[in-house]
Order: C-alpha cells, then structure tokens, then sequence
C-alpha cells in the first residue's frame, strides 16, 4: 500500500462519518427536545415515591395488578388482530397499485391514504351508517341472505375501523418495497425453471417484506395506542390501556400511576416493535432495481376476475364509510337532505369556534400540516439516509427507539409538552409549537416508510454514477431521489395526514385562534350539529384528498421528467 | 460553469421560495390588542354554545376588554389542563367555567380557585340557596341539570316503560340501554354516581353487573352515544332530561322522552369559579356576575340545554313545557365523591372489562 493511501481513506471514512453525524443532528434535535426531553418530564413521576428518591414500587404493583394484565393481554391482542387484517387488506392493495393498472388507478393510489386523516369520531359515525343494525351492511344482508349481523359494539367493529385506517398505510409501504423489485429478477427465475411459487417465496417475498413489515409494525403501535375508536365502537367493555392512562391523568390527576403506566405501555409497544424489526432484520437484504415495473393493465378475462372482485370489496370496504360521513353531511334531522350543514361551515357569522371561524380552521389546518410535513420530512429523510447510505447495517434498537413518539402515550405527551412549553422549551413560538409537535409524531412514519425504499435503491448505482462525474449531490437528485419517489410521497401524505388529524396534543397547547379541522369537528359535535361536523368533517376529506392528488401529480412530473433515467 | 451557475441559481431561488413561503406560514398572526384580557377556560360545548353572546355582552359593557375563550376539550380534560398549567407555573386563565360540583373538592384542594368576594356578586342575590352549593365559597353555580334515562316513545311505550331504576335489569330490556363511560364523560358519571345513591356501596356493583346484558354499549361520549340512539341502535339512553326539548328545537319532533323513575334523577350544578393568581380578580368578579344576570342566565336553555340558576330569567315557552324537571332529584356529597371516586371507577372499571 502506498503510504498516501490509507490517508485518504482515513480522510473519506471520516468525512462520510462527520456526515452521517450531520445528517443525524436534525432528528436528534427535533426528537430530543419536542419528544424526549416532554416525555422525561411526564415519565419521570413514574418513579417518584412522594419523597425525592425513587422507587419502582408503582411499576411492580402494576405488573401484579391482574386487572392491568388483562387489560396489557387484550390491547395487544385487538392490536394484533387489527394489523393482521391490516395486512390482508394492504397486501393485495400494494399488489394492485404497484403492478397492475386500471381505470382511475392514479386517483385511487392519490386517495388511498384518505381514511387515515379521518377523526375517529366522524369515523365511528360513518360505521354506524354503514355497519349498524339499521346501516347499509345490514340492509343489503337482510336482503340478500335475509339475517343482519351484529357488527358494532363487538371487537370485530374495532378490528374493521383499524384496518380502515391502516390497511392503506400498509399498502402503500408494500406498493414502495415492490416498485424497487426488479422485475428481470423474477423473470430470469421464471425462466431457469423456478416454480411460480418458489419465484414468490425466494425472490418476491424477501423484497417486499420489509413495506409489508414497516406497515405491520406501524399498525400494531397505532392501534396498540388506541382510544377514541375503541370506546366509540367496542364500548367500555373493550378498554385498552390508553383509556386507564387517560382516567388516571385526566380524571382522577393521578400523575403518577399514569406516568408509571404510560411507561409500562410504551415499553410493551416497543418490545413489540423490536421482535418486529429483528426478524425482518433476518430477512435477506432486498434485490434492487433502477427499472420500473411496468404495470400490466387489468384485463377482463377469468384469471383477473378475483383482482376486479378485491377492488369492488376495497371499493366497499373504504369508500362505503366515506360515503356515510358525506351522506349524513347532508341529512336533515327533520327529514330530507338539504346542504344547510355546509352553510353553516362557510359562514363567518355564526362563530362558536371563538376565535376562528370554520374556514380558518381550513388555514389553521393546511398551515400546521404543512410545516409539520416539511419538519417531519427533512428530519427523517437526512436520519434515513444516514441510516441506509452511511451506517449500512440494520439496528433495530435505534430504529425501534426512532418509533417511540407513537408508542407514548398520547394523553402523556401531551401533559409533558404542556409543562415543557412553559418551562425549558418556553422560547419555541407559540406558531412553531403545534408543528414541531406533529412533527415529532410523524417522525416514525417517515422513517418506515422511506427506508425500506431506499434500501431498495441500489447503493452501487450511486457509486456509478459517481464514477461517471456526478457530483454528490448531482447522483442524489438525478438517480435517489426519483427512485425514492414513491416513498417520499408516502411519507409526505402521512406526516400531513398525520397533522391534519391530530387533536390530543393540539387541543393541550392550542391557543384559543387555533382551531385546527378535527378540533372544529368536536366543536359542531359539542354543540349538537351531527349534519355540521360531519360536513366539516367532508371539507377535511376533500382538502386532504386534494392535497395528496397534489402531491401524487408532482411526483407524476418529476417520474416524467427523469422517466429516461429511471426506465432505461 | 454558466450550466453550473443556473443550476445554482435556480436551487437558490427554490430555496428563497421556500423560505419565504415558510416565514409566511409561521408569521404571528396579529391579534388586535385590547387594553385588558379576561380568559376563560371552559368545555367545549359551553364553547360552542352560550359563549360567543357572553363575550360579546360582556365587551360591550365593559369597553377595551376583551373576553378570550378556550376550551381544550371536556370539563374533567380542561380542569386537568388548567391544573397542570398551574403546577408548572401558571396559566393564562382568570376564570374557569363549567365546574362540575363533583370535581369541586378536588380543585380546591388543588388550589385552582381563589376565595370570591361576594360582595362583587349582587345577581348572587337571586339564586336559590339549594343550587348555591359550595360552602366554601370559592365558586358559584351558574346553571344546573339533570341526567336521567331517554326512550325513544315510537318504541317503547305505557307498561313497557321501567318504572325503577331496578327495573332496567329486566331481561326484556336486554341490550335496549346504551349508557356512557364514567372515566371519560361527565354524563356517564353523573350516573354512576346516580346508581351508588340509590343501591349503596358496594350494592352498586351487583346492579351494574345485572345491568351488563342490557346495556348495547358503554361509549367514550354523549355524542357516540346519541348518535347510536338516533340511528335505532337502542331505544333508551343515559343523556339529560332537557333531550325532548332539544328534539323539538332542532328537528321539530318530540319522539324522544325523558323518564324520571320514582320522580328521580341525577342533579348536575356546575359552576364557575376565580383562577388562583389571576392579575385581574375585579374583572373577574365583574364577569361571574354577568354570568348569573338575566341577560346571560335566558340564553342557558337552548345553548347549553340546562336550566338557569337564576329565578328571575326568563326561559322559552317550549323549554318550560318540554324540559323536565324531577320531583325528587338525586345527588352524592361532593366531599363523598372526592374520597372514594377513584376506587369506584376503578371498581366499576374492572367489573365492566371482566364481561367482555
């Protein structure tokens, strides 16, 4: 080795490792001060025994405690049950959108992550209009078959109303994984004699895997969190966790005990998450591709009949509540329909929100989740690409503590922020506070839904084009970025959804002239205008939906613009 | 270099737009600064009611105030906020409306009120000593109600109907009740509370536990629930004894009826109260009065759908003849619930998810 050699190497090494650092730095911060630093706060009181020393005494009382065993046993089991029907409905979903194509196919894959802005609230409305005993789903059995079925108030409802807000997430993180397989590789394997299902057990499966994992494990954390939808279509006979840590702070303000099970339950969630990442961890590292799938479009023939069939179900499954929220938008409680509940949502004069009028809550809304989006997406895109490009290994501690803002407690972070804003984070703006929140919380869909995508995204075809001249940054825009396309839409609908649907920690820290979408849905509830919240709860679908065709059109562009680089 | 220089340029003036439209989003909105604010921390449906006529009452007669509502969510969840802010601190709020007279112990011991001066509050004078509840004269009532059983009378009707709260253990009336959770609504407490009085501790339980096959659901909320109602999940319901006047007032149909077994039901008072270390007490006074004045007490029927507690204010026709008023009402010694609420929620927590 000449001696000049290892010095360069020692120089590059370091310079890569100053900057995986540097692309470390904004996560570390955005995650240290708006969750970690709130969240010690509201933990901390787990252990304090009255006095100024500590003790653990609360947690072993709690993990003795058979009551919250069972309630531990049955928050994990209704959050296994909803991720795997997650799975089976988001599976087939990416399939469709990642290799098939059909009429209205880039307006479905705009729209799909809809159901995921929804509050619970005026989703649980919508499953009353479609699944109670009077609902369409009954009507049409009754029909039909000539019996109804018992759907809501059982875990079946809760399960249905999960997967309604996370089949589409786990779609379309599997739809990321599978546009990054390379479609040659499973051709070539067709080819030298393998079977169709060894082709999908040894080449598909490995590559897709990790979308279908990302999705799984958001989903079980989502609904292993889970409150409002629970209580709203179980009933308190299905109480999770959440609804004990809720009682406690909220109800009975015993700090503490909530503290101390906030803890219990984060700590659960994310042992979870860790199994989880771990096996995937197992799973051989994904076959990368710079070629696009090439979609082939639906055709009506028998052997596509079963593709048509699953649309027509998802059709149902999604559109049918949707339809529900619109429909009891316009129903008038005297009888009839009349659009009187979209009135009162354009009109200025009739101001209950108290400081903003329903449309500024549309401002309010579009401005918090587009800032919360921007945060939430540099932070984690820099976190995954030091991740994936720098780090090179899989570490699932870090990924699954990367997890942690949707594992905690809601209710307790929600009580952390609100002593940290007046307290060590008292400088951050008021304006700045509600997006730096969002932020933080769609930190970890972020994280999912870009990684697996960029993993996919041949390391090897950078070093190419590095090769070839491009600078850094030149490789970057011209060969990553419009590769990690998909995922980067994914991750902007979710991290702007996410903000868009929020209400626990916006109505802790909002001031009065805060009113966001959701909050006003509560607002038009409270006072007993089920045709108003369900309206507003409309415009919410429509301003979201618009946003994301939006977003799914610029890519569309950027797709076009780069299509040689991308298809060649 | 000159391809370089407008690759530069351009990824400048992205950046500057973006920046740009990002100060844009982020810029303070400008408030119009009034010489003196009043906040006050209320529910959401209080919110959503009476308030805007309050703020805009109170800012007339007081020129250069300015009234500022909030309302985070549920009484129990804005109490919850407001002491939270004043453990670590303090808060913004001088007034909080909408106590419920079961969490009156707990803030008090907490500090959250202020001792009122009574003698700010001449409109006191017309409120009945009955509802004036709190005798250690830290808050004062502002309106009150009553939670109760609601039937739909298109489906149930005459001897049908329960005539005794044990009654609704009846197996004919099996998953025919939706009721409320406890833990998260003030309505579903008011009737847990409703059942202790009447079948003892721990006879309570044993109801509860017969009740159980009756019940179609517990949910989360009010709304949950009479939405549930509404659709003809269930013909009865745990809601107030106002619901047939606010049916008559919002959909013009009297269908929905309110029983009040043995002439009972669960009496809620709520009341509002003077924040601890507020820097405007006088103010503060000024409002609770206005509050109790005529002119606020007539807008609580048909905006809160509670009754006033002020005798001198008119209430509309409708409400007088809709609204039901029981002869016996119901209600549990505050310092009673202050010192066995948290094993009772508890008990009855762990009993209800034992029959799933």
């Amino acid at each position: 080795m000449k001696p000049g050699a290892g010095r360069a190497w020692a120089g590059e090494h370091g310079r890569r490792q100053r900057l995986a650092v540097l692309l470390l730095l904004p996560a570390a911060a955005l995650l240290g001060a708006v969750f970690y630093l709130p969240v010690g706060i509201a933990l901390v009181q787990g252990f304090r025994d009255g006095g100024a020393s500590l003790s653990l005494a609360r947690f072993v009382s709690l993990v003795t405690d058979p009551y919250i065993l069972r309630l531990v046993r049955f928050t994990a089991w209704q959050a296994f049950l909803s991720a795997l029907l997650s799975v089976a409905i988001g599976v087939p979903l990416g399939y469709l959108l990642a290799n098939r194509s059909f009429p209205g196919k880039r307006l479905v894959s705009s729209l799909v992550m809809v159901p995921f802005v929804m509050p619970a609230i005026t989703v649980a409305l919508g499953f009353l209009v479609m699944y109670g005993t009077n609902g369409w789903f009954n009507e049409a059995l009754q029909a039909v078959f000539g019996f109804k079925a018992q759907v809501l108030h059982t875990l079946w409802a809760i399960v249905l109303a999960h997967a309604f807000y996370n089949g589409p997430l786990v779609a379309r993180m599997t739809q990321g994984a599978w546009e990054r397989l390379d479609p040659a590789l499973e051709e070539s394997a067709r080819t030298l004699g393998a079977s169709p299902l060894a082709v999908l057990r040894d080449v598909t499966l490995p590559a897709v895997a990790p979308g279908v994992v990302s999705g799984a494990v958001l989903a079980f954390i989502y609904c292993f969190m889970s409150f409002p939808i629970v209580l709203s279509l179980g009933g308190a006979r299905y109480s999770t966790l959440e609804v004990e840590v809720f009682t406690l702070m909220r109800v009975l303000l015993d700090y503490e005990t909530a503290a101390a099970l906030a803890a219990i339950q984060a700590g659960v969630s994310l042992l979870f998450a860790y199994v989880f990442l771990r096996l995937e961890g197992r799973a051989p590292s994904p076959f990368a591709s710079f070629r696009a799938r090439r979609p082939r479009p639906l055709a009506a023939k028998p052997g596509d009949l079963w593709l048509w069939l699953l649309i027509a179900l998802l059709l149902v499954f999604f559109g049918g509540p949707l339809m529900s929220i619109v429909f009891d938008s316009v129903r008038d409680p005297r009888g009839g329909f009349t659009l009187a509940a979209y009135g009162r949502v354009g009109s200025s004069g009739r101001d209950f929100h108290l400081g903003a009028p329903p449309l500024a809550a549309i401002q309010n809304s579009l401005r918090f989740a587009a800032v919360a989006a921007a945060i939430a997406l540099a932070a984690g895109a820099a976190f995954v690409y030091a991740v994936v490009r720098f780090l090179k290994r899989r570490l699932p501690l870090l990924e699954t503590l990367s997890l942690a803002p949707i594992a905690v407690s809601s209710v307790a972070l929600a009580y952390g922020l609100s002593v940290a804003f007046r307290g060590p984070l008292e400088i951050v703006p008021q304006e700045l506070r509600i997006p730096l929140t969002h932020a933080v919380l769609a930190f970890p869909f972020v994280v999912r839904a870009l990684r697996p995508v960029l993993e996919g995204v041949d390391g090897r075809l950078v070093e190419a084009a590095r090769t070839l001249g491009a600078g850094r940054w030149r490789a970057f825009f011209d060969v990553e970025l419009p590769m990690a396309l998909t995922g980067l839409v994914v991750a902007f609908a979710l991290s702007f959804g996410l903000s868009m649907s929020e209400t626990t920690a916006t109505l802790m820290l909002a001031r009065p002239e805060q009113v966001t979408m959701p909050v006003s849905v509560y607002r038009f509830l409270a006072a007993r205008d089920f045709a108003g919240a369900s309206a507003m709860a409309v415009v919410l679908m429509i301003v979201t939906g618009g946003v994301f065709i939006i977003a799914e059109a610029l890519a569309g562009w950027v797709r076009r613009r780069h299509g040689g680089t991308i298809d060649a | 270099m000159s391809f370089q220089l407008s690759r530069r340029l351009l990824v400048l003036t992205v950046a500057a737009a973006l920046a740009g439209l990002a100060g844009i989003a982020i810029a303070p909105v400008p408030l119009a600064h009034a010489q003196q604010q009043l906040v006050v921390y209320t529910y959401d449906s209080f919110a959503s009611g009476p308030a805007q006529a309050i703020k805009e009452g109170f800012e007339a007669l007081y020129p250069g105030v300015e009234v500022v509502f909030l309302a985070p969510g549920s009484a129990g969840e804005t109490l919850a906020r407001l002491i939270a802010e004043l453990d670590s601190g303090g808060t913004d709020a001088d007034v909080f409306v909408g106590l419920s007279d079961t969490q009156l112990a707990r803030a008090i011991d907490r500090g959250v009120f202020t001792k009122l001066d009574r003698s700010l509050l001449p409109n006191l004078a017309k409120v009945p000593a009955h509802l004036d509840f709190d005798e250690t004269g830290h808050v004062v009532p502002f309106d009150h109600g009553y939670v109760t059983i609601i039937y739909d009378s298109r489906v149930l009707s005459g001897s049908e109907l329960p005539e005794t709260l044990e009654d609704l253990v009846d197996p004919r009336f099996r998953g025919k009740l939706i009721a409320i959770d406890p833990r998260t609504s003030s309505v579903g407490h008011a009737f847990l509370m409703w059942t202790i009085a009447e079948f003892g501790d721990p006879g309570y339980l044993a109801f509860w536990e017969k009740l159980a096959p009756n019940l179609l659901t517990i949910t989360g909320g009010w709304s949950a629930a009479y939405s549930h109602y509404e659709a003809g999940e269930a013909p009865m319901m745990v809601s107030y004894s106002t619901d047939t006047a606010a049916g008559v007032y919002y959909a013009g149909s009297d269908h929905t009826r309110v029983l009040t077994p043995m002439g009972q039901a669960y009496q809620q008072i709520e009341a509002a109260g003077v924040v601890a270390g507020t820097d405007v007490p006088e103010l503060a006074h000024r409002f609770l009065d206005y509050l109790l004045s005529e002119e606020v007490q007539s807008l609580i029927p048909t905006t809160n759908w509670m009754f006033p507690v002020n005798a001198e204010a008119p209430v509309p026709d409708f409400f007088a003849q809709y609204a039901v008023v029981p002869e016996n009402p119901v209600r549990l010694d505050a310092r009673l619930i202050e010192a066995n609420e948290q094993r009772w929620l508890r008990e009855w927590a762990r009993l209800i998810t034992g029959l799933r």
